[in-house]
């Protein structure tokens, strides 16, 4: 139910395309490198453990039930199997590994994000809704950064840098 | 097929073989009186003998076993036969002869019943074996030369060749392009009496290669007729080559034809080839045997198509002149498409059981109003056993009801289930094709080669039966023609400079599957160059390979040759495995290298010394408790089987393998992976397996 609604959720705004509304619609905007700072983000919120983290859900492809995993204990400490999804084998990263905190040791869904080339993904305990955000004003080019998003503490997770991680792992 | 009626088809397969050669064979020696044809003859009888012996059946054998020891007797000049003898011979010939056209069961029934028959034609065939006609032992002279009438009936015999070769190409031109242009099935009576004429005459004029094509074509041609399946273009043209050759041997003078059939035999080898090779593809695509009663129906409807597109003719690939094709073969549309409209009609009856379950669910409800009933009426006694009997009724009526859905409805499952496994092995042979397809008339083509760059080349193909995916069958069109010729002109030598090495080269070009990859060698013995001057002549190559995720590995070394192994990733192929369990983690072992998958009892047992791996340890897992009794799958390998201890076998399984990356290949024996019942599974590259338990 959650992966139908967010993925109606995503289609929603991209064909409105609500960002048109925004500043950035103006080409003047468009051309300055004020658009990016200015234009908001649809973010996709999850828990791991008793962290919030949102992650910019253009990556997200999908949110699935969790599945059994393949392991290995030579893989990266911080890749914690593998999953098979739509025929293929996908990583599936060990997030609190990367961020050395504790997990709840039952994830719910897994969260499979895609930039076009490769895919990964990501066990959460739930998910929430996503959002529109304007989040690049605080954020910094670190794996994690601190947001305050309606009183709440979130953490920002840069999907591409998890991206180019495991671009090294598929290709020597 | 029961055994017995194996043994009986064989035996009146050999039959129908044999008997002509003996009949011509006879008819020969009577005439010309060449030894060599009694020898001939009593191989043939041998033939008879040795396959009736396997029916098992006391008779059969009786007469051929008295037919043999006249002619061996004669053979060894110790009788000399007359020519009532050899009438009493054909006589017995004929009686095999005519066994053909029974059915097994008849041909049974026949060695039982008919043993007066049978008993006078071996005692006849006795009295001329006689003790006081059978000459005694000649001392050992040894054989003089053939004399020269012997000379003069070869002769006589080569001339009736090539007049029998004259005569029946005709007939067999006229026939195939009668069927060619009016499109009609192909005659088979003319065409196969043509055939014997060759197959007798070339038979008498010991000229074996003649013999096995013209026994080709007649096979292939009886196939065709029995199996009712369509000719194709390209086999058309196939059978009129065949034909021009014969043509072209028959063009020279009868003291020629001998060399002239030397100078061909590559051609004929090819050609018998490629037409037993129709023949064995055929055989495996033998519908089943519900499939083959429905689809006469889809048949005209297909053809019909075929013939008005041009579709029959797009099969046809043209690589330097070398026609190939991939079979435009209908039989596997047909089959595909029959199994569809199966289930569809499967689906209607389990739709009806779905509905009628409806009116179950109506009854059902009546049995709630009842029990509502009931508990109004809670204090009338008399009221509440009728209720309680009627809807002891319904409630019966229901259960069997729903039995006989249940029952109906399963069966049809079962039918729908058995035509998808239809479709799925049809659609699995789409997206494959046989090595053999890929490298049809490869031969010829480096014969060609080798004869435009006066050289002398063997080219011995292995592996061509190993499924290449779809994707990869125009690739290596383009590619294998273009290695095999710059291995011709560049890598072999000139006969009179291969010193100390045969003067025809060898060019071995093999294919195989290693789990989940495909493995193409080429090995010459030829001069052996520097491998990058190989490697900077074949550059265009190479990038096209790298660019189809190939890889191609090159190793030379002077006067011994070059050796080129090409792979590809093959994600199109399915692969046969076991999938076993180890630690929660699946792994499948292609099942090419497995002998046999037993128990851990069994295994110390009977295999107490073999050696064994237990999967937990090399894997790295901590042993634990799993069962008493863990399955163990014995591989193959050059030193005797061993043994891959696994937690638990799963299931067997045809996986589509993906090529290991980084991840993936941090355990260095796993190959690939792929995924089963939604799960990863790891394939498991046995060798490499071993090699590393080895270390």
């Amino acid at each position: 139910m959650a992966v139908r609604k967010i993925k109606y959720y995503k289609r929603r705004f991209t064909d409105n395309d609500f960002f048109k509304s925004d500043l950035s619609a103006n080409k003047y905007f468009e051309q300055s490198h004020l658009s990016s700072l200015n234009r908001k983000v649809s973010l996709l919120p999850f828990k791991i453990g008793n962290i919030n983290f949102v992650a910019n859900s253009k990556f997200v492809e999908i949110v699935i039930p969790s599945r059994e995993k393949y392991t290995n204990q030579s893989f990266p400490k911080w890749i914690s199997g593998l999953i098979a999804y739509e025929g293929t084998i996908l990583p599936v990263v060990d997030l609190p590994q990367l961020g050395n905190f504790r997990s709840s040791g039952e994830p719910f869904c897994t969260i499979i994000f895609s930039d076009g080339a490769f895919r990964f993904g990501i066990e959460a305990d739930f998910v929430r809704f996503p959002f529109a955000h304007n989040a690049f004003s605080s954020i910094d080019a670190s794996l994690f950064s601190t947001l305050k998003i309606q009183q709440r503490d979130y953490y920002f997770l840069n999907i591409e840098m998890i991206f180019e991680l495991i671009r090294e792992l598929e290709f020597e | 097929m029961s055994n017995i009626e194996q043994h009986i088809e064989n035996f009146k397969e050999t039959c129908r073989r044999h008997c002509d050669i003996i009949e011509t064979c006879l008819l020969d020696y009577e005439k010309y009186r060449i030894a060599e044809l009694l020898a001939n003859t009593a191989n043939s009888i041998n033939q008879i003998r040795l396959s009736a012996k396997k029916l098992s059946v006391d008779n059969a054998a009786i007469i051929a076993d008295a037919m043999l020891k006249v002619v061996s007797l004669a053979k060894e000049n110790r009788l000399d036969l007359l020519p009532n003898d050899i009438d009493l011979i054909l006589r017995a010939n004929d009686f095999y002869y005519s066994i053909i056209q029974f059915s097994a069961y008849e041909i049974l029934e026949l060695l039982n019943s008919e043993f007066a028959i049978i008993s006078e034609i071996a005692a006849e065939l006795q009295s001329i074996a006689a003790p006081q006609r059978i000459k005694k032992v000649q001392s050992t002279v040894v054989k003089s030369e053939t004399t020269s009438d012997e000379q003069q009936s070869k002769g006589i015999l080569l001339e009736k060749f090539k007049y029998a070769i004259v005569r029946s190409v005709s007939t067999i031109e006229q026939v195939l392009e009668q069927s060619e242009t009016q499109k009609e099935a192909i005659d088979v009576v003319p065409i196969s009496q043509a055939l014997n004429t060759i197959k007798g005459a070339a038979i008498s004029a010991g000229v074996s290669k003649a013999f096995d094509l013209a026994d080709a074509m007649g096979d292939f041609i009886r196939f065709l007729a029995e199996n009712n399946v369509p000719i194709n273009p390209y086999q058309m043209d196939l059978l009129l080559s065949c034909n021009r050759l014969f043509k072209e041997i028959a063009a020279t003078s009868a003291i020629a034809i001998i060399d002239k059939i030397k100078d061909y035999s590559d051609y004929i080898d090819t050609y018998s080839d490629f037409l037993r090779s129709f023949l064995t593809e055929q055989e495996h695509l033998q519908p089943t045997p519900s499939a083959k009663l429905a689809s006469d129906e889809i048949v005209p409807l297909i053809s019909t198509v075929g013939a008005s597109s041009d579709a029959a003719s797009d099969g046809k690939l043209y690589y330097f002149g070398y026609k190939s094709s991939q079979l435009n073969d209908y039989s596997k549309y047909n089959r595909l498409l029959d199994a569809t409209i199966n289930i569809i009609s499967n689906i209607v009856p389990i739709s009806s059981s779905i509905n009628n379950l409806k009116s179950l669910k109506s009854l059902i409800r009546q049995i709630q109003l009842d029990n509502n009933n009931i508990l109004y009426n809670i204090t009338n006694t008399e009221v509440l056993t009728e209720i309680a009997m009627n809807n002891a009724k319904k409630l019966e009526e229901i259960i069997s009801q729903l039995d006989f859905h249940f029952a109906t409805a399963d069966e049809f499952l079962q039918n729908i289930k058995n035509r998808i496994n239809t479709i799925y092995n049809g659609l699995y042979n789409f997206r494959s094709v046989a090595f053999g397809d890929v490298v049809r008339g490869y031969n010829e083509l480096a014969n060609d080669l080798a004869r435009y760059s006066s050289k002398k080349v063997n080219l011995k193909i292995t592996g061509r039966f190993v499924r290449v995916g779809s994707e990869l069958y125009t690739l290596l069109e383009i590619l294998l023609p273009q290695l095999l010729r710059d291995i011709i002109i560049n890598n072999i030598e000139p006969p009179n400079l291969r010193k100390g090495k045969p003067e025809v080269a060898e060019i071995s070009l093999s294919a195989r599957t290693l789990s989940g990859k495909l493995l193409i060698e080429i090995i010459d013995d030829g001069k052996g160059v520097d491998a990058s001057a190989i490697s900077a002549r074949l550059e265009g190559l190479i990038n096209l390979i790298s660019n189809n995720s190939g890889r191609i590995d090159i190793s030379s070394e002077p006067n011994f040759g070059t050796k080129l192994s090409i792979s590809f990733n093959m994600n199109y192929v399915l692969l046969k495995s076991l999938v076993f369990e180890v630690a929660g983690n699946l792994y499948a072992v292609q099942l090419l290298n497995c002998e046999a998958l037993i128990d851990e009892k069994t295994f110390h047992k009977q295999h107490s010394n073999a050696k064994s791996i237990d999967m937990r340890k090399i894997l790295g897992v901590e042993a634990e408790y799993i069962g008493k009794n863990k399955p163990v799958l014995l591989v193959n390998d050059f030193n005797g089987n061993i043994a891959l201890i696994f937690d638990k076998f799963v299931g067997e399984a045809e996986l589509v393998p993906t090529p290991a990356n980084k991840l993936v290949s941090v355990t260095p024996f796993i190959a690939a992976s792929s995924v089963y019942n939604n799960k990863p599974v790891m394939i498991i590259d046995v060798q490499k397996l071993l090699n590393i338990s080895v270390n």
